[in-house]
């Protein structure tokens, strides 16, 4: 997938910043995985995680002389495209704000079937228990194993602010799980786990 | 067997991975093209700009402003201040003046003081014969 493995993103993103696309549209390619299921997990369905993939990296692409490679550039990427999810959901929520509540997202039905039988599909639950940026925390640590201080830069919070919102998700997870007894002393209790987060 | 709650999200993880749609890429390459690349804003250096200048024109002032020159204590210069003489003259005569309203004797250093007062006073200005002894 990736048809620049040899050079790193950093080099590509300098001569992006330089004013060349073919670069930036290297770095379209490396990332849009990534940032798909990043965006994935915030929004409601894949057709809106799409539109707002490409609009992310326009953006990125038109405010691409204020990144500083203080931080990765995707961790950057991850910041510019939350604020793009984030504007559109205020949109959302300025003119649609009668329309009745949509359905909640399962990207794909034959997935959820599965998990079904399978036991309780902890990401699909954080679809309805979770908000938004305590998703994308959990999505982030998890998945893309970015630190605190990571987190807290796309999420424009701090490193212990993260720490907390992590802690808050999985407790919310494992006390539904252990409400609904669907998972009743298979699921070990978070804590330890927070203990070992790197800031 | 207890799993661990971690290894669930990671393992669950994954089942939620997707790829991405093919069409991205070249979608946002042909936004590209429209989109100029912004340049960088500049530095915020009015605030210091304006610190500085402020600074500056505070130096300046202090440097250049126009002062009052101080008045200097002249005894000789002042032609309505009195002369040394005349103020120890003057300064003798309101002693003598302050310790004759006392009730009770005066006491001998008193005494003393009073005479090396008008001793004085005579040599000064000659005799003051109104004054009292």
């Amino acid at each position: 997938m990736n048809r620049s493995p040899s050079i790193d993103s950093e080099a590509l993103v300098a001569r992006a910043q330089a004013g060349c696309r073919e670069s930036f549209g290297l770095l379209v390619e490396r990332h849009q995985k990534g940032l798909y299921n990043f965006l994935l997990q915030r929004v409601r369905s894949p057709q809106e995680a799409e539109d707002l993939t490409q609009d992310s990296f326009v953006r990125a692409w038109r405010r691409l002389a204020t990144y500083r490679d203080r931080w990765r550039f995707s961790t950057w990427l991850y910041a510019v495209a939350r604020s793009a999810a984030a504007d559109r959901a205020r949109e959302r929520r300025e003119f649609t704000q009668a329309d009745p509540p949509e359905p909640s997202f399962d990207p794909d039905p034959a997935a959820g079937l599965c998990a079904r039988e399978e036991g309780e599909n902890l990401w699909r639950l954080a679809r309805t228990l979770l908000n938004e940026d305590q998703r994308s925390a959990l999505w982030l640590f998890y998945v893309e194993e970015r630190s605190a201080a990571e987190i807290g830069k796309v999420l424009e919070t701090s490193a212990i602010a993260v720490r907390v919102m992590l802690f808050r998700a999985r407790r919310i997870l494992a006390q539904h799980l252990e409400h609904d007894g669907t998972r009743a002393g298979a699921v070990a209790p978070p804590r330890s786990r927070m203990e070992t987060l790197s800031p | 067997m207890k799993h661990d709650f971690d290894d669930i999200m990671r393992a669950q993880a994954r089942r939620e991975l997707r790829e991405a749609p093919a069409g991205i890429a070249a979608a946002v390459r042909a936004r590209l093209t429209d989109a100029p690349l912004e340049r960088a804003r500049p530095a915020r250096t009015l605030p210091i700009a304006l610190a500085a200048g402020l600074a500056a024109a505070a130096l300046l002032a202090y440097a250049f402003w126009p002062r009052t020159p101080a008045v200097e204590p002249s005894l000789a210069g002042d032609p309505a201040a009195p002369s040394a003489p005349a103020l120890a003259v003057e300064l003798t005569h309101k002693g003598i003046q302050y310790a004759s309203r006392i009730d009770r004797p005066l006491a001998d250093e008193w005494r003393l003081i009073v005479q090396d007062s008008l001793q004085l006073c005579d040599a000064l200005l000659g005799q003051l014969p109104n004054l009292p002894r």
